[in-house]
């Protein structure tokens, strides 16, 4: 790896960050802005689930609980008084132990055997939000106060822009930065042999439930902040349609780099909004499933033309323009 | 006469109601190359999983360094300076030969979820040592021109020493090669023999698991040979060779005769 292959993402981050900066400024659009607020939630979520997936290997199918989880006990301690920032950072710490109670039986399991006992806990997770009083049960729970510390308040779509963007790149940072050193080396070694890894004097088990517990905290916290931007939690946001949303959001961005998920969440969410937008003035009776099968189809045409996902398009897109301006040059 | 570096007692690993491997003992001599010999389904690889942590054994006792080792987990194990590789087992395939080598840098680094994620300097400055170490060691074997290859994309002799290079990084006081050579070309054979030498001329004890009876009769000082999970011969290559158990585990007997 040269420097010159080091360099070149970085400078197309840096113009990803720039463009993300000024965002609010060249479109002042409630709306555009409401829904690249969710694009950052969500993607903190995907990039969770695309770190276990594609770097650990663990097919582990519970990050909505702790999404619900991070944003229902935000609510309900800031509605009991408790400071929303506290509330946030209390629920991003039961996350991390309710994740290592969980984490600790179900990551022994491999294969089926996990994916199954991670989505009963998923269904399980979601029955307790619907049913328990304290979580308001179906209703769920309103007129959560604003997020504020001090005399700082969070308000207002652009504002709550700022803070889920940073979080979110906060997140990728730290994802990043842990693939491409030590404990990702063990965690992705793991993934390809365990016996081999072990072998290496690798303790699989505890970085694999490390990861676990990494990725969920930043879902709890990712529920923090988007409870008090919807100032409601209801239980259907914390179910498995956010959960194949988000499966999706992976596949769809692909593997090869951290930052695939994030790029995947960006295009589903607003392939989402576009198909609502307008194919209700089309097919205003079945909006709902036809975006469903869309969706379908979109899937099955990646898998067939890029299983690699975008990541593997765009990847392959600059192979295709550095042939082409090589032959520039030689021509 | 040094205190052996490992010291099998009686080991005995049954799967259910199949003994694998029965009361076998032996002990490895610091510095020296030992091989271990036996037909398919003699029980070596169980043996080796045994000693490194993988199976625990169902009775006997394993000593590492004067140290009673049995039944710990493979990682900890790893950490007391045994190391090994795998007959099947391939490298990591999806992480290139570089890093491959330096998840052999385990045991030899520190850094952990914390430091990575905040790219602690310390964390920066050990992990530019590490790459340095996994680099000369890939150089070691002559693999340096293939640092950012994936494994899965080099021939399998190359593999082969991949998967010696990740476990240099552990520094090793033993070495456990299982089929190091099995289905290599005879010109990528005497590579890993010139690789055996050279480790053990740094002090490094090595155990061999192997098939190919000219490669283990070139290389061992001492052969010991399995035959349904027991063990029927222990001695110079030569003694072994000449053993009449050995000569009918691997020959059969001669029933037309």
């Amino acid at each position: 790896m040269n420097s010159r292959q080091k360099m070149k993402p970085h400078i197309g981050m840096l113009i990803i960050a720039a463009l993300l900066l000024v965002l609010p400024l060249i479109v002042p659009n409630a709306y555009v802005i409401s829904i690249m607020v969710l694009v950052a939630i969500f993607g903190v979520l995907a990039l969770g689930i695309g770190v276990l997936f594609v770097y650990a290997g663990l097919f582990t199918l519970v990050q909505p609980v702790f999404l619900g989880l991070g944003a229902y006990t935000a609510a309900i301690l800031s509605l009991r008084g408790v400071p929303p920032v506290i509330s946030i950072l209390a629920g991003g710490f039961l996350v991390a132990i309710v994740a290592l109670m969980i984490g600790a039986p179900v990551l022994r399991l491999r294969g089926f055997a996990l994916i199954l006992s991670s989505f009963a806990i998923l269904l399980a997770a979601n029955i307790a939000f619907t049913q328990l009083e304290i979580t308001g049960a179906a209703n769920g729970l309103q007129n959560i106060p604003l997020l504020s510390l001090g005399s700082l308040t969070v308000k207002g779509d652009v504002q709550y822009y700022y803070l889920s963007w940073a979080f979110c790149v906060a997140c990728l940072l730290i994802c990043t930065n842990i693939i491409n050193s030590r404990p990702g080396r063990a965690i992705q070694a793991a993934r390809d042999s365990e016996m081999g890894a072990a072998s290496l004097g690798v303790n699989v088990a505890i970085y694999q439930l490390e990861i676990f517990v990494i990725t969920s905290v930043m879902a709890g916290f990712a529920g923090g902040i988007y409870c008090f931007y919807l100032r409601v939690v209801s239980p259907a946001l914390y179910s498995y349609d956010l959960l194949i949303s988000l499966v999706l959001m992976t596949i769809v961005g692909g593997i090869g780099r951290v930052w695939a998920p994030l790029l995947g969440c960006f295009v589903i969410m607003w392939l989402d909004e576009l198909m609502k937008a307008y194919l209700g003035k089309i097919l205003p009776v079945m909006t709902g499933n036809v975006t469903n099968i869309l969706f379908g189809i979109i899937i099955i045409v990646l898998m067939i033309f890029a299983p690699q996902g975008l990541v593997g398009l765009l990847d392959e897109a600059k192979r295709y323009f550095r042939s082409v301006f090589r032959s520039g040059e030689s021509a | 006469m040094h205190n052996p570096i490992l010291e099998v007692q009686d080991v005995s690993k049954s799967f259910g109601g199949v003994q694998a491997v029965q009361d076998v003992s032996f002990s490895l001599v610091p510095g020296s190359i030992t091989s271990m010999i036996g037909p398919n389904g003699a029980g070596k690889s169980t043996l080796v999983n045994c000693l490194a942590g993988l199976y625990a054994p169902t009775r006997g006792r394993v000593f590492f360094e004067g140290n009673e080792v049995t039944g710990s987990p493979a990682h900890k194990i790893a950490r007391y300076g045994m190391a090994r590789t795998f007959q099947l087992e391939e490298p990591f395939p999806y992480l290139t030969v570089l890093q491959n080598a330096m998840v052999g840098c385990h045991t030899k680094s520190k850094a952990g979820m914390f430091a990575s994620s905040l790219k602690l300097p310390w964390m920066t400055r050990e992990e530019r040592r590490i790459a340095d170490q996994a680099m000369a060691n890939l150089a070691v074997l002559g693999l340096a021109q293939h640092a950012y290859d994936l494994p899965l994309n080099l021939p399998l002799g190359e593999r082969k020493l991949v998967g010696i290079a990740r476990t240099l990084g552990m520094q090793p006081k033993l070495l456990i090669l299982d089929e190091p050579v099995g289905g290599l070309a005879t010109h990528e054979a005497h590579k890993v023999v010139e690789v055996i030498r050279a480790l053990v001329s740094q002090g490094l004890t090595i155990f061999i698991i192997e098939h190919n009876m000219p490669f283990v009769m070139s290389v061992s000082q001492r052969v010991i040979a399995l035959e349904q999970g027991r063990k029927i011969a222990d001695g110079t290559p030569e003694e072994v060779q000449k053993n009449e158990d050995v000569i009918l585990a691997y020959l059969g007997k001669d029933e037309d005769a």
